[in-house]
């Protein structure tokens, strides 16, 4: 089993690593331009089995598509709204959890995006979610 | 799946159970570093609690959705166990609605139910209360694999 990564590339920074869940849970690093995020998973994320725990997937997918939508946003704030998850395999201790997002529609008050969370290229969840903007009303 | 985690672990934190509840066993790493959880019996149905703090909000101090996605996977899990004596299960999927928001110090707690139960599959749902206030919804399916022996 592969229990170490490769270093988190340059230029990578922690999402709001500095403060409550994200921080205990964390880091998860985000790419400088904002396509792409990643989580090694550490003992701690597992469940009794011995797999990346489904919360800390689910968490992860919220975290990814919250933070895309906050940078298509600018000043806005938004808050998830609904989050639809599917466990599609497992990951094991020591693999990096490759996370993207892409915004599929954006209205006034609303918006509808989708997940992919990978291991090496192998899909282990796909979400989609819906965002409420605030002070949209 | 033979060899899952069956030795209950110590929460990360050394918090107190609230009036009423007592600690609920956790068998997964990621839920005794969020943990403790809480549990009671009532009308024949384990119910559940988490006391929201320092660990489980984001940067507006409110509890983060991850968090609660836990938390949910986690006492549906639990569901399933007391509905199957413990089979092997996985979550397939898992629908969750944010209704309303909770903050640090606030008691999260869930009634899950067992909506159907085949035999390789359990549709599930729970409603995640503070106080009377619905804060959060979800439904899901699990996988479950039946016993040789059952």
């Amino acid at each position: 089993m592969t229990t170490t990564t490769a270093p988190v590339p340059a230029g990578y920074t922690a999402v709001f690593g500095d403060v409550g869940f994200n921080k205990h849970v964390g880091p998860i690093w985000r790419a400088p331009d904002g396509s792409e995020f990643l989580l090694d998973i550490r003992d701690v994320h597992l469940n009794g089995g011995g797999a990346i725990h489904g919360g800390m997937m689910m968490a992860l997918a919220d975290i990814v598509m919250g933070r895309t939508v906050r940078e298509a946003l600018e000043d806005a704030r938004a808050l998830t709204i609904s989050l639809n998850c599917d466990f599609i395999g497992p990951a094991k201790l020591g693999e990096r959890v490759r996370g993207t997002a892409t915004i599929t529609r954006k209205t006034r008050s609303i918006v509808f995006i989708g997940c992919e969370l990978t291991v090496e290229g192998r899909t282990i969840m796909t979400a989609t979610g819906i965002w409420k903007i605030l002070g949209s009303e | 799946m033979s060899d899952y985690n069956s030795t209950p672990l110590k929460p990360a934190r050394d918090i107190a159970a609230p009036a009423g509840w007592r600690h609920a066993e956790q068998f997964d790493p990621f839920e005794a570093f969020l943990g403790p959880f809480f549990d009671r019996e009532r009308d024949g149905v384990r119910e559940f609690a988490l006391l929201i703090d320092d660990r489980h909000t984001n940067a507006q101090g409110v509890a983060h959705g991850g968090a609660l996605l836990t938390f949910a996977d986690s006492c549906l899990g639990y569901a399933i166990w007391d509905a199957t004596d413990r089979a092997p299960c996985v979550t397939v999927s898992q629908q969750s609605n944010f209704l309303s928001s909770a903050v640090a110090g606030d008691l999260v707690t869930c009634r899950p139910e067992v909506v159907r139960k085949t035999r390789e599959i359990i549709f599930m749902r729970a409603d995640f209360l503070v106080g009377d206030k619905i804060v959060f919804t979800a439904t899901a399916i699990w996988k479950i694999w039946p016993r040789v022996n059952a």
